[in-house]
Formats: C-alpha cells, structure tokens, sequence
C-alpha cells in the first residue's frame, strides 16, 4: 500500500481523537439507562448518522467495490431499494411505537406485545448471532487492515505449472492469513525480494530459473535474506507446509496484532460510554468515512478524464459490463440479483426485517430524546443513504475502468486506492475505511451486552435491581464480549464456514422475525400463540428449504445464492401460519394492545 | 446455474420427495417471473416508490409533524421522505 510517515500521523490523529473522545463521553454515564439508551438524550442528527455508518462494515466497504466491479451499480439496490422506503415506513409507524412503550430491545417488545416464549426465542437467535458475528466482524476488520496496511506476510511461488496446481500448493502452504504471489521471472522475484522481504520463497525444482534466482538471492545484504524451500509438483503437501513452515520468516505484524488492536480500540470506548459513545463516535465515523469515500470516487472519475469517459470505458469493456449500469437485471440473470429476488427477497423483507427488527440497528433510535426525534432519526437516515451507491458502489466500477483485470475483485478498492490516492490523502481515505469498520463493531459489541443484560440476565436471574447494578453488568458483558470476540476472531479453525454459517442462519430467520413485527405492529388480532407458532414455524420453513437446497439431486433454487428467494418464502409462510393460529385462538386483551398497534386506541377504535 | 448438490444416502431421498412437490409450484412461479420483461420489472420498483409517496401524504398530521422541545419549533418531515423517495423514482427511472 506504501503509506507515508504523513499517513500514518493522519490514521494515529484519528484512531486516538476517536477513542479518546469515546472514553471522554463514558465519563457521564451513572446508570443503566444512560449505558444501554444513552439516558434517552440522543438528537436525531446523531441517530441518523449512526444508523448510516453502522450499516457499512469491514466486508461491505470492499465487499460492495468488489460486487460493483463484477456486477455494476445493482450492487446500489442494497442501500437504495434496500434502506430508503423502509427507513421511511419504520420512521412513521415503527419506531415510534417502539419508543412510546420505552423499551431497550426489540425482544423486550416482543414480551410486551406477545409473550415471554416469543421474547425468549427471539433473544437468544439475536444474542447468540450478535455474540459470534462480533467475532467475525472483528476478524474480518483485522483482514482487511492486514490487507490495505500491506502487513500480511507473503508468500511468493516460481513454478512453471499450471495455475490449478500452483494454487493447491499455496492454499495449503500459506493458507488464508498470507499473501500468495506467484512470479514468472527472475527479475521481478528479485525485486520482491528487496522491496517487500517475502516471509517465504518456494521454488519449484522443475523451474528453469531456479539457479538463477538462487544466485541472485546469495548477493543480497546480511539481514535481507529470504527463506527459501525447494519442492517438486506432486509430493505431499503436507509435509511440504511442514518444511516451509520451519523455514519460513515470522510475520512483523501477525493478524492477532490487528485483531487486538481493533479489539481495544472499540472495546475502551463502548466500554466505557455504551450507547452514547457509540453513536457520538459514529458520527465522526460516518463524516470521515462519507468524505474519504468521496474523494476517492471523485478523484477517480476526475483523472479517468470525466464522468462521460468513465462510462465509456465501462462499455468498452463488452459484453461482461453489459448489464453494468441497470439496477433491475432480468429474472434469469445470470448474477446473484435478479430483480424478483432484489424485490421480494430484498426489498420486502431483508431490508425490513435489518432496519425495524436488529437490535444493533434500532437501539440508537430508542435512546432518542423524544419520539419526534426518533422519527426524524429514521427520515434523515434515509436522505443520507441516498448518496452511500454513489461513494460506496460507483468507487468498484471507477476501480473497474482503471483496470479491467484484477484477479481478486474483493482487492479491486484497495488497489484503485493504492494506484490512486496522494500521500496525505490516503491517511484519509485509510481513516474512513478504520471508521468504518469501528462503527460496525461497536454497535454490535454494544447491542450484545444490551441483548443479554436486559433479555436474559435481567428477566431471568435479577428482575429488580437497581439500575447501577445493570451498568456494572452490561459492561462486564461489554468487557466479556471484546474478549470472547478476540479469542473466536484468532482461533476460530475453520472461519470461513462459520462465517457462511452465521449469516445463513441470520436469513433463515430474518423472514419469520419480520412477519412477527409486521403482525405484530399492524394487526392487533395477532396473539402471542400465533406469533410463537408462525416464528418457530417460518425458521422450519427456512431450514428446510436450505436443507432441500443442498440435499435434493438438482438444487431447489436455480440461482446460486438463494437466500433472497428463501427470506420471501419464509416470510410469507410466518404471516400465513400466525393469521391462522391467531384467528382460532382468543385475542390479546385490549389493555395490553394500546399503544403497541398502530393507531390502535382499545374498543372499536 | 448452482453446482450439482453432493448425495446423501439417506438425506437425499428425503430432500428430493419435498423438492418434487416444491418444484411443481416453484416452477410456475419462475415461469411467471421470467415472463415480465425488464420493463414492466422497473415498473415494479417505481410502483413502488409511488406508493409510498402517495402513503406518506395521506398520513396524518400528528405523524408526520415533529417539535423540538428545546426550541419550540415544529417542523413536518413530510417534504424530506417524499424528497428521499422521489429521489428512488429518479434513479431508478435511469438505471
């Protein structure tokens, strides 16, 4: 990446500034209900800044680059489509219901509304994924400072084989936390040798220029050495990482140094502050991450000689960029986004269900200083995120323009940004990305220690303490996370599976949790049995359309990646499975509805 | 087109005695889908937007119109949703 002295000054200023300004904010909070609502003080502009940077973590600022880079502006859907009407809905018939009853989480509503079992349920599938995708977040945060650092260590490969087998041997010698480069001649391995001081060199005994290299590695100065292993195509790769890996040059930087330094960084000020330094720290988060971001797309157009010369190199790019600037692709696309998933999975669900129903999402809207600011929250949110497809999509189809064959799309950002910033403005764009990332860790550290202090400690094991007694637990569960989240972030084995596991089942219930909300929300003749049956049985309705997915002869789905299709299903199977529990079995009592239904006022209201 | 799933002695016959059932109505309902073309798909979307417009002007006045307590000022959030969603009909009309 090759930042400069001034760089590193300029993410120092802001990694310091922000934490400080976090731990400077704890210094107010007394009780639970500050901690956990941020004593209900927050001003609506805050809230909606928060909302916006929260929703953009580690895998979205180069998940989404990368995505528009192979797929274009549809990647846009996600923050337009997917956020702007819903916030709207949530800013009017939502969010104020949740905040006139006063709750802290969305389960809490939920036991109001329904019952205990449907609250309980809830809590535990929100806590337990709240919990593990705090330590994949954070992992995923240290990668990807890991990458745009340049502090991986790397592992270099001369072989005259073919590719396949060449990325056999480096996925197993150097697996997923190296760097794997594979050079073809004698004077670039040389030149990484001297300038990026690889932890590892293999050499194939079958390449022609094995002696030659060799040679030249012998010239270079004491202390510059590269290890270097012999190996031959076809011996046991095993025993291969073995050697490699008692030869190999420790890494200076090892991920777990980033993944602590990440972990302390967001762990001080949520610790110390809750929700209120959460959402402060977001909005310099969210100010620094929107101009970064801007510059770059900016910058980026500006030296591809304009808008209109970027769009023309985009098409010059032929078929494969085709579909590059149409948001609503065909229902046969070959892409993962055709429009009837985007609509009915995306847009009618998922987006519902992430801004109404995740607690790491609407905590900050219920510590809100009135209802009116809460709603206003929502509404300025969503203006806000009418921009993000601009500063967060178009930067990968910029990244696209410059170089049409990156090989990692994922690395596309971070090369553009490599390629293109200045000294100086590239501490700024780095600044952003770290923003980023914090934004996202600390509200997901901060909604699970809320989740589990409120949910489960509270309800079950200590109902009626005193509210300091609730501070001192949610931050021990604060400090409990961030070390749990650090120890599952380095020694998960097998984390990219886990990874797919977790969001997996996220969408599993995405679709019967919304169904609830809406019901619940909307339609006051929906009891608690119904929610609870339509809950249970929309999440086995998800699982098994997952489990036919996989197991039948042929796949279920003809995409891919069907979650979209399977959020939809799952959804409309919860509604049709609580309207029809909820009509054969008594209705609440009106006393417990008021206020919970909108523009339910009790009687024949 | 997904890759070919891998066999289970025992889970495949089970998964694929559902997915016979499922791929009757699934079918149709790709079928259907496919069918729209891309414009009447945009359609869709705006539609969508529209409506909500139109939802967003019928609210109430108490719903849409907020005070700030410190200063006494109210203000209706009326005009920036429907900016926010006229801006999705305007991009998707586009794109």
């Amino acid at each position: 990446m090759g930042l400069s002295i001034i760089d590193y000054i300029i993410v120092l200023i802001y990694l310091v500034g922000t934490v400080g300004y976090g731990v400077y904010l704890g210094r107010r909070i007394k009780t639970g209900h500050d901690y956990f609502l941020a004593g209900r003080k927050l001003p609506w502009w805050a809230i909606g800044m928060s909302l916006v940077v929260t929703d953009i973590g580690a895998i979205d600022i180069v998940g989404i680059a990368g995505s528009a880079y192979l797929y274009g502006i549809v990647m846009g859907n996600f923050d337009w489509l997917g956020s702007v009407p819903v916030m709207i809905i949530a800013a009017f018939i939502f969010i104020p219901i949740f905040w006139r009853t006063g709750v802290t989480t969305v389960p809490e509503w939920f036991g109001r509304r329904y019952n205990i079992a449907v609250r309980t349920t809830s809590a535990l599938i929100w806590g337990s994924f709240l919990a593990c995708n705090l330590g994949i977040m954070l992992y995923a945060t240290a990668v990807m400072l890991n990458v745009l650092l340049d502090l991986n260590p790397k592992t270099v490969i001369v072989s005259p084989a073919e590719t396949a087998a060449v990325t056999e041997v480096l996925n197993v010698v150097a697996g997923k936390k190296y760097d794997s480069v594979r050079l073809d001649t004698v004077d670039d391995t040389i030149t990484m040798a001297v300038e990026h001081r690889p932890n590892l060199l293999l050499i194939d005994e079958a390449s022609p220029l094995k002696d030659e290299i060799i040679g030249r590695l012998k010239d270079l100065p004491p202390g510059k050495e590269v290890p270097v292993v012999l190996f031959r195509m076809g011996e046991n790769l095993e025993q291969l990482a073995e050697r490699a890996a008692d030869v190999a040059r420790p890494p200076a930087w090892p991920l777990f140094y980033s993944i602590v330094l990440m972990g302390v960084a967001v762990g001080l000020y949520t610790y110390s502050g809750g929700l209120t330094a959460v959402v402060y720290t977001d909005v310099i988060q969210c100010i620094v991450m929107m101009l970064g971001c801007a510059f770059v797309l900016i910058y980026g157009i500006h030296r591809l000689g304009g808008f209109g010369e970027f769009v023309d190199l985009i098409h010059q790019l032929g078929d494969r960029t085709k579909d590059h600037f149409h948001l609503v692709l065909p229902a046969d696309t070959p892409t993962p986004y055709p429009w009837s998933g985007i609509f009915l999975g995306l847009g009618l669900v998922l987006a519902n269900a992430y801004w109404i129903g995740n607690q790491a999402i609407v905590q900050r809207s219920l510590g809100a200083r009135s209802e009116a600011e809460a709603k206003a929250s929502y509404v300025w949110g969503a203006i806000l995120k009418v921009f993000i497809p601009f500063i967060m999509v178009v930067p990968g189809m910029v990244a696209l323009a410059y170089n049409p064959y990156v090989a990692d799309a994922d690395k596309a950002m971070a090369t553009l940004v490599r390629d293109l910033l200045p000294t100086g403005v590239l501490g700024i764009f780095f600044a952003a990305f770290l923003a980023a990332l914090m934004s996202s860790v600390d509200s997901c550290l901060n909604s699970a220690a809320t989740l589990w202090t409120k949910d489960i400690y509270q309800r079950f094991f200590k109902p009626h303490a005193d509210d300091t007694h609730y501070l001192t637990v949610g931050r021990i569960l604060t400090f409990a996370f961030i070390v749990w989240a650090i120890l599952f972030a380095e020694f998960s084995a097998n984390f990219e599976s886990i990874y797919t596991l977790i969001q997996t089942l996220l969408t599993l219930f995405q679709g019967p949790s919304l169904a609830i909300i809406v019901l619940g929300v909307l339609w006051k003749r929906a009891t608690g049995i119904g929610a609870f049956v339509g809950l249970i049985g929309g999440l086995c309705c998800s699982s098994g359309m997952l489990f036919i997915n996989s197991y039948a002869s042929e796949p279920l789905f003809l995409i891919q990646d069907p979650f979209l299709y399977i959020a939809w299903w799952s959804f409309v199977f919860a509604v049709v499975l609580t309207v029809v529990v909820s009509l054969i079995t008594p209705m609440e009592p009106e006393e417990k509805l008021r206020g919970l239904v909108y523009r339910y006022k009790g009687g024949n209201a | 087109m997904p890759e070919s799933n891998q066999f289970s002695p025992i889970l495949t016959p089970i998964a694929d005695f559902f997915a016979n059932i499922l791929r009757v109505p699934g079918g149709f309902f790709r079928d259907v889908l496919v069918s729209i073309d891309i414009t009447t798909a945009k359609g869709v979307f705006i539609a969508y937007f529209t409506l909500l417009i139109i939802w967003v002007l019928t609210l109430k006045k108490e719903e849409v119109f907020v005070t700030d307590e410190r200063t006494g000022k109210t203000v209706s959030l009326r005009p920036y949703a429907i900016a926010a969603l006229l801006s999705q009909v305007i991009i998707y009309l586009f794109y």
